[in-house]
């Protein structure tokens, strides 16, 4: 973001520079454009997720105790559990199964943080996060196909648009 | 280019008029019965003037009344003829229009209520603090004028009551509020379209500053506002901002701020506006961290802002027939009704004044005729007074129930939405889509809080279907936008689905 587009409202609060900021100034704006934009490393389900997490859990576990965890290693696993109640929501998980799955996201997070932040002995913290993703892996095992139908195959399912409302149920 | 400034200046205007009309009706309404019916004294205890309680208790009633900071002007004069002190005149008129039931409620449905929450929380002591501050550094600047006669009861004191509020209309308030709106043409003439699209990041740290430059001259009504703090969070933009804009968009405008300074004279009322403005940025700034939702990735740009700026290009035209064509689409009945009674109030208003000359028709309501009639109870006027701000607070809840229907109802509603708005994601048309988008997501927030209000409560699990289904309407708003077909047709799938998830949440297990 340039400078004069950052500080063009603030000219106005001073009203010293009524003509300061032209249409022309923001010209670029097609070219700045950013869109919303889902980050490369978004599950796109929650089967993938919990499976990322496992992943993820596995890598923290077997750095060396004395060796910290690359920040960015971090971010990722905190995105990854912290989007756990929207990826599960974004499915026909039902609400029980879903409710464990909210409750999960926050203790995960954590515990990723408490293992990269722990130098020295990290078999506690580990052991804890290790207990709440195998609460996430029994409910995938106990999954309905129902629950995911994006992804029936491990390819996404295309649904036909405009159903009527009547099926309200979002099984395509 | 000159073109442009004049017919976005004549559509912004509008736009606040029509948005403001019902909410200055009620301030009028407000002001008639604190003249009329409930007197100096009346007013004076309702508001606890004089004692510790005065501006936590000016905060609350402010939170309850249903007016914009257009429509508390004329409260706020008459606040201030009753003799209450200043600093809780103008803390009641700049929390007034902070909150109402509805916007509230809104703000519930939002990602994170804790953070309205916080924000109600943060406002009172804005509003005490900025109230503390000012009578201690301008002592007894509490002014009683002198109280008009009484009126006698019947039509009588209801003509009286409507008569304060065609001369407010025809007089200083008029005066104020076209102070006021001049902030809204002040802000399409300097900020050009889309000007503010990227201004608000977190990133940015000058936007809790910009956004008071831009909110102080703004008018925004609560609802506008708050949905606006509730995007702002959907899309991971300044906190700090979000709180400027609540605070000051929808608090205080420049017609409020002319009329402090009339009362109070420059050195009081611009010391009013230096004191708001430093507490409301430091608040701003110290939360601008602590609240940050971490978890969203922001998009970069939002168009939540556009309202501020110049609605048009230089290269726009046929303006007349755009900006009419808007206005008509816009105005809601209701709308029009505030707008036909504002009228009437300002020609009964300028009759009145002229009539001022051969004989004052308030002279001829003041006088005093013979007792009640045997069947006809004299009700004292206070306790009329009392009972119709009550009565104003019913319709207000009253008014919840119907600006937010039952889920049913929204249904009913969103299947239109859902025609037009997949429709206009499959054929790219991004007009369609711009119009019915934000309705669509707007029903969605109604869903939520009419859920909560007849069920006494609303699950987690609700929650996020309607945000889920929130996030993929945006993702397709983008995508239209930019014109990308296949990422388009992918995304009508995505939001079907994600609206028929959220549909089966709030009907099917009912």
């Amino acid at each position: 973001m340039r400078p004069s587009t950052r500080l063009a409202p603030l000219l106005v609060a001073c009203a010293a520079i009524l003509a300061g900021c032209s249409a022309d100034d923001h010209d670029d704006h097609d070219e700045d454009h950013i869109g919303h934009e889902i980050p490369a490393h978004k599950p796109r389900d929650l089967p993938q997720a919990v499976s990322s997490i496992r992943a993820l859990a596995r890598e923290f576990g077997s750095a060396p105790s004395q060796t910290p965890i690359a920040r960015d290693r971090v971010e990722i696993a905190v995105d990854v559990a912290r989007w756990l109640p929207e990826i599960a929501g974004d499915s026909d998980l039902p609400e029980k199964e879903w409710n464990l799955v909210n409750d999960a996201a926050i203790p995960i997070s954590k515990a990723f943080e408490t293992i990269a932040a722990t130098t020295g002995d990290r078999s506690k913290p580990i052991a804890e996060l290790d207990a709440r993703i195998r609460d996430l892996e029994a409910i995938i095992s106990r999954a309905e196909p129902a629950w995911f139908p994006e992804m029936r195959n491990g390819r996404p399912v295309p649904r036909p648009a405009l159903p009527a409302e009547s099926s309200a149920g979002a099984t395509p | 280019m000159l073109e442009a400034i004049f017919w976005g200046s004549i559509l912004r205007v509008s736009q606040a008029v029509i948005q403001a009309a019902p909410t200055i009706l009620v301030g009028l309404l407000v002001a008639g019965i604190f003249r009329r019916l409930l007197g100096h004294e009346g007013t004076r205890r309702l508001f606890g003037a004089g004692t510790r309680r005065e501006l936590p208790q000016a905060w609350l009633i402010g939170m309850i009344l249903p007016v914009c900071s257009l429509g508390v002007i004329p409260v706020a004069r008459e606040m201030r003829r009753a003799g209450i002190s200043g600093g809780t005149v103008l803390a009641f008129a700049l929390t007034a229009p902070l909150f109402n039931p509805i916007s509230m409620l809104y703000g519930l449905t939002l990602s994170a209520p804790l953070v309205i929450l916080s924000f109600a929380f943060a406002t009172m002591v804005v509003v005490t603090g900025v109230g503390s501050i000012w009578d201690r550094l301008f002592p007894n600047s509490a002014v009683t004028e002198p109280e008009p006669a009484p009126v006698d009861f019947g039509y009588k004191r209801m003509l009286a009551i409507g008569f304060v509020g065609a001369r407010e209309m025809s007089g200083a308030t008029l005066l104020y509020i076209l102070i006021g709106l001049s902030g809204v043409v002040l802000l399409s003439i300097v900020l050009p379209s889309n000007a503010l699209q990227t201004t608000m990041e977190h990133s940015n740290p000058f936007a809790p500053l910009a956004m008071a430059g831009v909110a102080l001259p703004a008018y925004s009504t609560p609802l506008v506002v708050m949905s606006q703090v509730g995007s702002m969070f959907q899309h991971a933009n300044s906190v700090g901002a979000a709180f400027a804009l609540l605070t000051l968009g929808a608090g205080a405008n420049l017609g409020l701020v002319a009329w402090g300074i009339a009362c109070y004279g420059w050195k009081r009322g611009l010391g009013w506006l230096v004191v708001l403005l430093a507490i409301v940025l430091s608040i701003s700034y110290a939360i601008e961290y602590p609240l940050h939702p971490r978890e969203i990735e922001p998009p970069g740009h939002t168009h939540a802002f556009d309202i501020y700026c110049r609605p048009f290009d230089a290269d726009s035209s046929d303006l007349p027939a755009i900006v009419k064509a808007k206005i008509d689409e816009e105005v809601q009945p209701y709308e029009r009704v505030a707008l036909t009674a504002l009228g009437a109030f300002v020609v009964v208003g300028a009759g009145l004044r002229l009539l001022d000359r051969r004989v004052r028709i308030e002279d001829l309501l003041e006088r005093k005729s013979g007792g009640a009639r045997r069947i006809d109870v004299d009700v004292p006027a206070p306790v009329l007074g009392a009972s119709a701000l009550l009565v104003l607070v019913g319709i207000s809840i009253v008014g919840c129930y119907l600006y937010y229907p039952s889920p049913e109802e929204v249904f009913d509603e969103m299947r239109i939405m859902r025609g037009e708005v997949l429709t206009a994601g499959l054929s790219l048309n991004h007009k369609q889509a711009a119009q019915y988008i934000p309705i669509w997501d707007d029903w969605t927030r109604r869903l939520q809080v009419g859920a909560f209000i007849r069920e006494g409560t609303l699950s987690p699990y609700r929650r996020m279907k309607a945000k889920i289904f929130r996030d993929r309407l945006e993702f397709l708003k983008h995508a239209i936008e930019e014109g990308d077909a296949d990422e388009s047709r992918e995304y009508v799938a995505i939001v079907d689905t994600a609206y028929l998830r959220m549909r089966r949440e709030f009907l099917d297990k009912r």
